[in-house]
């Protein structure tokens, strides 16, 4: 019962992530489900969903196609769908009810290929992991499928990981992609937000990926072996860490050496408690990095609510994989002050902890918004200042 | 590395073939792995002295998250690395989904890349019934199916639906059917009506191994007639089906 979540909702899954990477691609996508993960995709963890035209569908999975395994019925949706939309890609997202009764979506996508002659791609999601590992597969088959390695083109960047679980409407990338051009640079592409086919054919030009997520972060990993691309994995936050960034960024094109930027080995060996960050890593990162630089605080932990990697991790950083971790790790004594989603501040008992809230699209969903916070550069010494209180 | 998947109706001699395979090719030096796939994880007996291994599913069900390849994976004669996924406990949960399972849990410790065997044997139970156990053929996994069957109506029934499942899966990029191992019980003009099923299935017979008491003897003593008769004529028997499968995978 360890994993029970007696406050928390379920964060954004595996099927979501796939879903909201192949959001902005004219695909004819099933969700293989009977509607739940469909809706819970739309309504909750997708904020572009409604006025888009989007083609994310659901299977429409009864109980006697999922005992009989009736796999044909799925296909020839999918090609009557295809003869209509005429779509660049044909996509099946796994639930848990293929999961339980082995449904191959790979091989079913293969057969979809052959009959269609149109690319097609098949995604062994469960509904059993997070949003970053479902889109991180969704990524790689994209890949496979389109990108081949190309020359790289002079001062070319590619930022990676950009999801609404993450980043909302994706405006604090969006930013991110402005202030680079005006440092001369040529973003290739935004991925997974804001993209085209196009773009992600060309990926190969890139001299850096940007991660600015763990989704980011296992896809840059994976493009370094696949396409030898280095990486600079971090966040601009902060008005002073927006230029030692850029100068990483710099070394990295330059140098072809990749970086995890950011300040994670200088943890304060102090009894003073310190701030507790909870949410994503990688943004977790750069809150600390730019909290250090921008503000002088040095004893800060992360805790991963996704997953932890060990090359982002500095030392205490902890990975809370349930709700009674969370809940332990806030109330241990060790912070004055915690930054999360404001879902999570219900788990803090002690009255004196400050708490900050930053929401968390994959957490909070639409009940978050009104504390979605924007990071890049000053945005985040603007906000911060404003919130910190007694610190 | 070349991996097989031998199917073939329960209790037709599945695991002693393919454990008398494994042991013949391991004497040839090849490095052999052996993954069980049936509940009853028996398949690799015969190669571990007669006693039965724990299962994946035994150690996931124990260990949740800490299974290593060393709770899994053990060395049996000629270092065949034996595997048994085994299953749920009889009456309840689904074998088939537990075949996945299994499946995965060998992929995500890397099995194949830490002992990296040229040959990888799956032993499936019975017949095609379900997803899971249309696991060991899908892409990724086995690159050909070989189906043992006798001359009883039974078996080549059960050896039809597994060749016609095979060939449904033709457009998914699935293992290649690649014939026929006849497993004689000495039923009347057994080899003619095998040969007439495998024509009417498409395939081949690519070898016969006759009925011998030294099979019984061999697993009396917990062992595969290649470890415990190597000078018998069943030995050189199944050396020669080593080689006849070797052929036609290199094919």
């Amino acid at each position: 019962m360890a994993k029970l979540s007696l406050w928390l909702p379920p964060f954004s899954p595996d099927y979501s992530g796939a879903a909201a990477v192949l959001f902005d691609l004219k695909t004819v996508t099933a969700m293989h489900d009977g509607s739940g993960c469909t809706g819970n995709y739309t309504g909750y963890d997708e904020p572009r969903w409604y006025g888009s035209k989007s083609g994310i569908y659901c299977s429409g999975l009864r109980e006697i196609d999922a005992v009989l395994g009736n796999d044909e019925k799925l296909i020839q949706k999918m090609c009557y769908a295809a003869e209509d939309i005429k779509p660049e890609l044909l996509a099946l997202i796994g639930s848990p009810v293929p999961m339980v009764i082995g449904s191959d979506l790979s091989g079913i996508a293969k057969d979809l290929e052959s009959r269609t002659g149109i690319p097609s791609i098949g995604l062994d999601t469960t509904g059993t992991a997070y949003y970053d590992k479902g889109a991180f597969w969704t990524a790689c088959q994209l890949l496979d499928k389109f990108a081949k390695p190309m020359e790289a083109e002079d001062r070319r960047v590619n930022i990676l990981g950009v999801l609404p679980m993450d980043f909302y409407k994706g405006e604090d990338p969006a930013l991110l992609k402005k202030r680079l051009e005006q440092e001369g640079y040529r973003v290739g592409i935004t991925f997974a937000m804001d993209y085209t086919l196009e773009q992600l054919k060309h990926v190969g030009k890139a001299q850096v990926n940007i991660a600015v997520s763990r989704f980011g972060y296992l896809m840059a990993v994976y493009m370094e072996k696949k396409y030898g691309i280095p990486y600079l994995c971090g966040f601009p936050a902060g008005k002073k860490t927006e230029k030692i960034w850029l100068a990483e960024l710099e070394k990295v094109r330059e140098e072809k050496r990749s970086a995890v930027f950011g300040i994670r080995d200088r943890k304060k060996e102090s009894a003073e408690a310190g701030i507790l960050i909870i949410g994503e890593q990688v943004m977790g990162n750069a809150i600390r990095t730019a909290l250090g630089t921008e503000f002088g605080i040095e004893n800060i932990t992360v805790g991963c609510l996704y997953g932890k990697e060990e090359e982002l991790s500095g030392p205490g950083d902890c990975d809370l994989t349930d709700e009674r971790m969370i809940k332990e790790e806030m109330n241990s004594g060790n912070y004055v002050c915690i930054i999360a989603d404001p879902f999570l501040q219900c788990l803090k008992r002690n009255d004196e902890i400050i708490f900050i809230p930053c929401s968390q699209y994959a957490v909070s969903s639409k009940l978050g918004v009104g504390d979605q916070v924007l990071l890049l550069g000053d945005r985040f010494n603007q906000w911060y200042e404003k919130k910190r209180g007694g610190i | 590395m070349k991996k097989i998947a031998v199917y073939g109706k329960g209790g037709i001699g599945k695991s002693t073939t393919t454990s008398n395979l494994s042991a013949a090719l391991a004497d040839m030096g090849y490095k052999v792995m052996q993954v069980g796939c049936d509940p009853k994880a028996d398949s690799t007996k015969n190669l571990m002295g007669g006693k039965k291994i724990p299962t994946v599913l035994d150690q996931i069900r124990e260990k949740d998250n800490l299974v290593t390849l060393d709770d899994i994976a053990f060395s049996g004669y000629g270092g065949v690395v034996c595997v048994e996924s085994g299953g749920p406990t009889p009456g309840i949960g689904c074998a088939g989904r537990g075949i996945i399972t299994a499946f995965e849990k060998l992929e995500e410790l890397n099995a194949f890349d830490v002992y990296r065997p040229d040959i990888v044997l799956y032993d499936v139970l019975g017949d095609v019934v379900c997803g899971g156990f249309a696991m060991p053929i899908r892409g990724g996994y086995a690159d050909h199916v070989f189906i043992v069957t006798s001359g009883e109506m039974m078996a080549l029934f059960a050896a039809s639906n597994i060749a016609s499942a095979i060939g449904n899966f033709g457009k998914r990029g699935y293992a290649k059917f690649s014939g026929i191992i006849q497993n004689s019980r000495n039923v009347e003009m057994e080899d003619e009506l095998v040969r007439k099923a495998a024509e009417e299935m498409g395939s081949q017979v690519i070898h016969i191994v006759p009925r011998d008491k030294t099979v019984q003897l061999a697993e009396n003593q917990g062992k595969t007639v290649i470890e415990a008769y190597p000078d018998s004529e069943m030995a050189q028997g199944y050396r020669n089906l080593a080689e006849k499968i070797l052929e036609v995978i290199k094919e």
